[in-house]
């Protein structure tokens, strides 16, 4: 039931900005709510006024978005996106920050291998031999890169 | 002036406008991706090489975009999108080559134009920016605001919210006087305020890459079939038989890149059209001016003159508001102000006063790479052109892995990456409704500057709000925002007719 109910949705710039508003009304109460919003500093002006004064301009400008006369248009990425797929871009991200836990592991040139080989290889034409050779270039392009710019750091 | 005059400088200029051009020429990367993976490395750097390097690649990358546009009539970057019109019909007739020779020296002649009214305008309106007040300084930098949020994208509203969460996410951190923890939900890394590296590459690079992933992924097997297709299109621009541009024709089209060089620099000086509005202004203006205007459109050396001159001549002028008020007018602008913050010289109307060197700097490195860019491009185009048939499963994972890298190596902290990953995914939401991330990331940069000068104003009249419209100044600053405000969304509104779909 809940998922039809989803799958009806329309997501135009209506529905975004009705999220949006729902989002930002939700900070705005938890602004309104917190100990650091009333204290006041020696200017006398409060932690949370820039925060609740923002707040309160960005529901206005959600209303404009609901109301304006192109409310009713639809992203065209948007148009051809599905929700279900949010899955591979949250992964992707998941996979980069695997990939920065090795790094700081094993360091650069084991962990970049790793990533490099793996990624090609899987997203391309499944070729062990672009693989390989494009993640050799990649390898050395970058590692003398950061050599020459000598950067203080302890993953190279 | 020995911070430039030094082989280093030329040596990072040259990189610069090298990974510029070939970021340009890669459909899916923007000037703001390029200019966002080598921001990190600025920060290890001098401030003639660092200066260097970023002006490089935001001189080659808008260059760069009419590469694509013109041999596979897909624009590198939303500026090159005139650029297809006529570019893309010259290459059906087989003048491809032609038509990517004028594209750069339009380019350069533009920028160049533009670069010498950089150099006299900001100087002049140095002097009378340092009349300004904190009342006024807080004005003109919350109209700016308004300005960009209401210029950038295709719906007003868009821009405006894309800026106030650019506010929100530099409203995190400390409260500059009382130092109380705002907006961090009890994170204790967050209590210094989200860094602008992380940020920048976020949402600027990976967020980019995770988007093509997202398509590699649905898609595959078409990506892989075009690079072939492609290849047969390459062999023919640069055969024997191709047609080169002669001086005579270039020398033909100076009205239009006349017309570009002026619409493109007037457009640069307004917070938030960027380069994009640029090319379709001076393309449109050259449509109903130009002596052949009834080519132009179906493959006309003018309409590519016109759209060239006119998306690199708003290069120079972006930097204006930033070197006079402090206030970037592009992307590309606010990254060069990052790095001039690395070095310490953080724009504002002082700048002239305190660090006149740098300036004078970025003055002359302003034209150099105007001419590093004409030799690249000369040298290097046949190479560009095959740059739009690397893949993308190759150049997707080389983005993300430089892009985790750079952000870590500024400052050593792993937090630093999360951030990132996270902003990373604000911008693919983003991008995936359309809304134009140019004003978030200006007013991310501008916020802690307006509430600074917010807090001076009102000290200043002891909490007197009526103090922000008490002076002539002031009230002349809000008369002349609502005119620009309605001229310029009477210009948008001409810009949407013929751009169509394409946004910055």
């Amino acid at each position: 039931m809940s998922a039809k109910w989803f799958k009806n949705i329309e997501f135009n710039n209506r529905t975004i900005s009705i999220i949006l508003l729902i989002l930002f009304t939700l900070l705005l109460i938890y602004t309104y709510n917190t100990e650091w919003s009333t204290k006041v500093a020696r200017d006398d002006i409060s932690a949370g006024f820039f925060p609740k004064a923002i707040l309160i301009l960005a529901i206005i400008f959600c209303l404009g978005m609901a109301l304006n006369k192109q409310s009713r248009e639809i992203p065209n990425k948007l148009a051809d996106f599905k929700f279900k797929n949010l899955i591979f871009v949250v992964l992707s991200l998941l996979v980069s920050w695997i990939y920065f836990i090795i790094l700081l592991e094993v360091g650069f040139i084991i962990s970049s291998s790793l990533f490099l080989f793996l990624t090609t290889y899987f997203l391309g034409p499944r070729s062990f031999k672009i693989s390989i050779v494009t993640t050799i270039i990649m390898i050395v392009f970058v590692y003398s890169f950061f050599t020459i710019i000598q950067v203080p750091t302890n993953i190279f | 002036m020995n911070i430039i005059f030094s082989l280093e400088v030329l040596w990072w200029l040259f990189v610069g406008v090298f990974v510029g051009v070939t970021v340009g020429a890669l459909p899916g990367l923007a000037i703001s991706t390029g200019m966002a993976l080598m921001l990190p490395l600025t920060y290890y750097m001098n401030t003639g090489p660092a200066l260097a390097l970023l002006i490089g690649v935001y001189k080659g990358a808008t260059f760069g975009g009419s590469i694509s546009a013109i041999t596979f009539s897909t624009p590198g970057i939303p500026a090159a999108a005139a650029t297809v019109y006529d570019g893309y019909k010259m290459m059906k007739q087989g003048k491809g080559r032609k038509a990517l020779q004028m594209a750069l020296y339009a380019s350069i002649t533009g920028d160049t134009l533009s670069d010498i009214v950089t150099i006299v305008l900001s100087t002049t309106l140095a002097i009378i920016a340092l009349q300004f007040g904190p009342t006024e300084r807080f004005l003109i930098m919350f109209m700016a605001f308004i300005l960009i949020g209401t210029l950038s994208g295709k719906n007003i509203f868009k821009g405006l919210i894309s800026g106030s969460i650019g506010v929100l996410l530099a409203l995190v951190g400390s409260d500059p006087v009382s130092l109380v923890p705002r907006l961090t939900f009890n994170i204790w890394w967050l209590r210094d305020g989200i860094p602008i590296i992380p940020m920048i590459i976020g949402l600027f690079a990976v967020s980019k890459m995770v988007e093509e992933l997202y398509k590699i992924i649905m898609r595959k097997r078409d990506d892989i079939v075009r690079n072939k297709e492609d290849e047969s299109i390459i062999k023919a621009l640069f055969s024997k038989t191709s047609e080169k541009l002669t001086l005579q024709e270039y020398l033909s089209c100076w009205r239009e890149m006349l017309m570009g060089t002026v619409v493109g620099s007037i457009a640069g000086m307004l917070p938030g059209v960027g380069s994009s509005g640029g090319a379709f202004l001076s393309y449109g203006v050259a449509k109903q001016f130009s002596k052949n205007k009834e080519n132009i459109g179906e493959g006309a050396l003018e309409g590519i003159a016109a759209a060239e001159s006119g998306n690199n001549a708003t290069m120079g002028p972006t930097l204006i508001p930033l070197l006079v008020f402090g206030i970037p007018g592009s992307i590309g602008a606010a990254l060069i102000g990052s790095a001039l913050t690395f070095q310490g010289a953080t724009p504002s109307p002082r700048m002239f006063e305190l660090h006149p060197t740098i300036i004078y700097a970025l003055f002359v490195l302003l034209i150099v790479a105007n001419l590093v860019n004409l030799l690249v491009g000369n040298v290097m185009i046949r190479f560009y052109s095959r740059m739009g048939q690397l893949p993308k499963y190759i150049l997707a994972p080389f983005i993300i892995m430089l892009a985790i890298i750079g952000t870590y190596v500024v400052s050593n902290n792993r937090y630093d990456v999360i951030i990132m990953l996270v902003i990373a995914l604000l911008g693919f939401l983003l991008n995936l409704a359309k809304f134009p991330t140019a004003p978030l990331v200006i007013a991310f940069i501008l916020t802690p500057l307006i509430e600074r000068t917010f807090r001076i104003a009102l000290q200043t009249s002891y909490f007197d709000y009526r103090i922000m419209f008490e002076s002539t100044l002031s009230k002349a600053l809000v008369v002349i925002t609502i005119l620009l405000l309605i001229g310029v969304v009477k210009l948008k509104n001409q810009r949407r007719k013929l751009s169509g779909d394409f946004d910055d």
